[in-house]
């Protein structure tokens, strides 16, 4: 069989899109098999490198770098031991892709930010689009917190709180404004609906007295899709205040954004994207994967390629399927790093600063990213592991999970 | 200093029966509860309305009790049963000598038992083995335990009872041989006070003996722990029954979307050791999948346990699976001279009103105000055809259905608050199809302490994401709607998934790894919520 790609990346989540971006970049021939939206709508927006060590109360990070470095010390095996050379410029890359679309982060800093949780916390993040980070936020002291009547995953009353909560004596009000529609909607809808300039309309005469003499507005994150920063602009220029989108609760506005920008960007350069597939074997030969079969509508299809990137995530997106009480890696069958407690039976709390042995089930790789046995040795030296699917980590208490996604991606998309 | 005739201590199924039977009588009564209603075993049991099937061979008069309360609470109890009918099943290797004496039994005991052709049968509901030898349909339901009690309650409070929740029993007073009150602590706020009557009734379930301890009074109980574990999956739509002498993990009863599989038999030392060992589960699923086939395949949400409130009296020494599951009813003036304190214990739920009418029978003769008890007629809610239509018609279809059934008993309270909001008829847990009118409607009138007082009244967070989505969602209406403090809302949400987690633990496997992944997806990663639970965002600012 002909390869007609030089490149498979299977899975369409944040790190298979990286992936497919990079490798489309360095000219090779593309083909991304997508089954769903991945991990995009469950993306906050910003992305995240390291906030917390995965230790019970250690200290909130606020140098990524630094805070990596002291954690490798005592856990080498860590995924960002294998990415940190590729931080830097895989985050640039990132920064440029999505800006080229019209989704503007702010540059990173390399020191992690403040982003406000969908509850109004203060977390670090280490970049974020410009409409949801404005600089010197978290010191605004005149801050008004606008919902929506038709929207119930964004709570203004406990944002309040979240944002009060450090600084007391902070001038902080909220309201929530009717849009006048039938019913509740989803997030994706109301980003949709607020497009439309009769939407907007109702929306700004709604909140035009409030807004008047405030510092900064909040708002959460549904504020156009695709036209985002169109309406972001006409919003903050008829309030005349400096408006911040809050990340709301899944599915997230801004995580679809990514993925719209992402995917614009790789079908200008190129990459086939072929969605609702779900591939279910490999094929091999001397030189490692040879080809991934996959089922289309039905039939079952053959593709075949110089490389592979495996970007199928986690148990979520069904990247790891279980049988006979063990979790299995149902495309290549490649071998599935268990916890040494096992996974069932976990005791301790739900919510802890130490993660879950569950959480870091996963693919071991070598500093390639190719997966490795047992023994440490490389099983195929042509397939490239990224995202949820490598071992050792837990993205969850880490705040790790979208800085690992586009640094791996980005390494696969280099190597592969 | 509060003045009833009579105070129950025990808020399950029994306390809250025998509350509203005493206010039905006119006996000016109150309930006190350590915690919430319905928090203790009447809130851990399987669901399943007997049929009476299971006690015939060994218990005929058991078996009697069950199938005429059966046939009451379907009438009396309409809203809370979901009379799905059930089968008992012979499985290859089930001794033929049994199902012979099994028929018979239901036979004397009034068990209208049909067999039923065996291939039907494994037509009708294919996840049975193709093992079965013989069915037998008997008149066995699904009934939720919460929401009878709900009812109870607000059924005996309409009728002038005293509710006390979250008021813990601290010391029971006796004048000479005669019990003369209690006094009680808001463990709330603290609070002490003195509640004066004639007769204290113990319902303190699995708790009975050490309530008796306060009344001076040794009652020796066998708190016996069940297990079972719910499937995200309706996977027959009867009860099944295995059909063969009671042992573990012989029934499987339908509840809404899901399936719960039970139970064990352990004895334990403390009344409220609720969690269920793993050797309990691995023995659950290999003797359930006897029935039904390929179970390791469907996906466990989650697994719990009750403690069963056996008590042998005298020095019987059966435990277990062999002690009686009849209630006993003890007057304490003629056992061991204190008058004024009786205590109901053992039985089971299906025959919870049987039970407190005995209670109330016993009660009301002792305070000299006799009557007849009216609650095997008189419903816990008339249906409200008007109201119910109207309610029925703000919802998209089917959940408007089960929403007028869920709340019949306050009905015009979720009523007012579409009217109040109309927008509050959309979902809030997309699971149970629970709509935001209903929680308000119920946040009403709770304390609320937990976010567990809302589910077990509503069903939210109890479906397939156990809460991943309904349960912030529903904090955060708590919270915008004024129902409690913004600052409680961390707090508040990380109280309830610890709850929810620690049935999750035990049947942490396959799919349900996916929903552990999503849920730390929302709540770690995105929320931060681990890191609230001890300031760090505070030492930040």
């Amino acid at each position: 069989m002909k390869a007609e790609y030089d490149v498979v990346v299977i899975g369409g989540g944040l790190s298979g899109y990286v992936a497919a971006a990079r490798a489309a970049e360095r000219g090779k021939r593309v083909l991304l098999l997508t089954d769903g939206l991945g991990s995009f709508p469950f993306l906050p927006g910003h992305i995240d490198v390291w906030g917390w060590a995965p230790l019970e109360k250690s200290p909130m990070v606020l140098d990524p770098v630094q805070g990596i470095g002291e954690y490798l010390r005592s856990q080498p095996d860590h995924p960002w031991g294998r990415l940190l050379d590729v931080l830097k410029e895989s985050m640039e890359f990132f920064r440029t892709v999505c800006g080229s679309q019209g989704l503007v982060y702010n540059p990173a800093a390399g020191r992690n930010i403040m982003v406000p949780t969908p509850l109004g916390m203060a977390r670090p993040a280490f970049m974020a689009p410009e409409s949801q980070y404005v600089p010197g936020w978290d010191a605004a002291d005149k801050v008004l917190v606008v919902g929506l009547a038709e929207y119930k995953d964004f709570f203004p009353l406990a944002v309040a709180q979240g944002i009060a909560g450090s600084r007391p004596a902070r001038d902080v009000r909220t309201l929530t404004v009717s849009l006048g529609l039938p019913r509740h909607v989803d997030s994706f809808t109301l980003a949709g609906y607020l497009e439309r300039d009769e939407c907007r309309e109702v929306f700004l005469n709604r909140v035009a007295d409030a807004a008047d003499g405030r510092s900064l507005i909040l708002v959460p994150a549904v504020f156009g899709l695709e036209a985002a920063a169109k309406v972001l602009s006409s919003v903050k220029e008829s309030l005349g205040v400096p408006l911040m989108e809050v990340s709301t609760l899944p599915p997230s506005v801004p995580g679809l954004r990514i993925y719209a920008a992402l995917r614009r960007w790789v079908m200008s350069r190129g990459v086939t994207v072929t969605a609702n597939v779900r591939v279910n074997g490999a094929w091999f030969s001397n030189n490692g994967c040879a080809g991934v079969t996959a089922c289309i509508s039905g039939r079952e299809h053959k593709f075949a390629a110089s490389s592979f990137v495996l970007a199928t995530g986690s148990f979520v997106s069904s990247g790891y399927s279980w049988q006979g009480g063990q979790p299995v890696e149902p495309v290549m069958g490649l071998p599935v790093t268990l916890p040494r407690e096992g996974i069932e039976g976990v005791d301790g709390p739900f919510l802890d600063g130490k993660g879950k042995d569950f959480m870091r089930v996963g693919i071991e790789v070598d500093d390639n990213l190719n997966p490795t046995g047992p023994s440490g040795e490389v099983i195929c030296k042509n397939v490239f592991i990224t995202g949820s699917k490598l071992a050792g980590y837990d993205f969850s208490v880490e705040k790790s999970g979208t800085g690992i996604a586009v640094a791996s991606g980005y390494k696969a998309g280099n190597l592969a | 200093m509060l003045k009833y005739q009579v105070v129950v201590i025990g808020g399950g199924a029994t306390g809250s029966g025998v509350l509203r039977d005493l206010a039905l009588r006119g006996v000016k009564v109150a309930l006190v509860d350590k915690g919430d209603l319905c928090s203790g075993t009447s809130a851990r049991f399987h669901g399943l309305l007997h049929s009476g099937g299971r006690y015939a061979v060994n218990d005929l008069d058991a078996a009697r009790e069950c199938i005429t309360e059966n046939l009451i609470l379907k009438k009396v109890a309409w809203h809370c049963v979901e009379d799905c009918g059930g089968y008992f099943l012979q499985m290859e290797g089930d001794d033929d000598r049994y199902v012979q004496k099994w028929v018979e039994a239901c036979q004397a005991a009034g068990i209208e038992a049909v067999e039923t052709d065996r291939d039907a049968v494994l037509r009708e509901e294919p996840c049975l083995r193709k093992s079965l030898q013989r069915a037998f349909r008997v008149p066995d339901a699904a009934i939720d335990g919460f929401r009878l009690v709900y009812s109870n309650a607000r059924s005996a409070t309409r009728h002038g009872a005293g509710m006390y929740p979250y008021t813990a029993v601290k010391e029971i007073f006796r004048t000479g041989s005669r019990v003369t009150g209690l006094e009680v602590e808001n463990i709330l706020t603290g609070e002490r006070s003195r509640m004066e009557c004639e007769i204290v009734v113990n319902a303190g379930g699995a708790f009975a003996g050490s309530i008796a301890n306060l009344a001076g009074v040794d009652l020796t109980m066998l708190p016996n722990r069940g297990a079972m574990i719910v499937f995200n999956h309706r996977i027959a739509n009867k009860v099944l029954n295995r059909l063969r002498p009671p042992s573990d993990a012989d029934i499987f009863v339908p509840h809404n979307t899901t399936m719960i599989l039970g139970t064990t038999s352990v004895d334990v030392v403390k009344p409220d050791d609720y969690r269920p060992s793993r050797e309990e589960l691995d023995r659950l699923m290999t003797l359930g999948g006897e029935m039904v086939r390929d179970l390791g395949d469907y996906r466990p949400l989650r697994a719990y346990a009750g403690v069963r409130p056996l008590y042998s009296p005298g020095t019987s020494g059966a435990k277990g699976r062999a002690a009686t599951r009849n209630f006993v009813l003890i007057d304490h003036g003629r056992e061991d001279g204190l008058e004024g304190f009786v205590t109901i214990t053992g039985g089971k739920f299906t025959i919870y009103r049987l039970m407190s009418e005995k209670t109330a029978d016993l009660v009301t003769k002792k305070i000299g105000c006799y009557v007849p008890g009216s609650t095997s007629r008189e419903k816990l809610v008339e249906p409200d055809k008007m109201a119910t239509e109207r309610v029925r018609k703000t919802f998209v279809s089917g959940f408007g259905e089960l929403t007028v059934t869920r709340s019949a008993s306050n009905l015009d309270e979720v009523k007012a608050e579409l009217a109040r909001n109309p927008l509050s008829k959309d979902i809030l847990c997309e699971c149970e199809g629970v709509s935001m009118a209903e929680v308000m409607a119920s946040a009403r009138h709770l304390p609320l302490q937990s976010l567990g007082e809302v589910r077990r009244r509503t069903r939210m967070g109890t479906g397939t994401c156990q809460g991943v989505f309904c349960g912030v969602r529903t904090t955060g209406l708590l919270v915008e709607e004024g129902f409690l403090g913004p600052d409680k809302f961390g707090p508040f949400l990380a109280e309830f998934l610890e709850k929810r987690w620690r049935g999750q633990q035990a049947v942490l496997h396959g799919q349900q790894l996916a929903e552990a992944e999503l849920a730390l997806g929302v709540y770690s990663s995105l929320l931060c919520l681990e890191r609230i639970q001890y300031g760090a965002f505070n030492n930040e600012g």
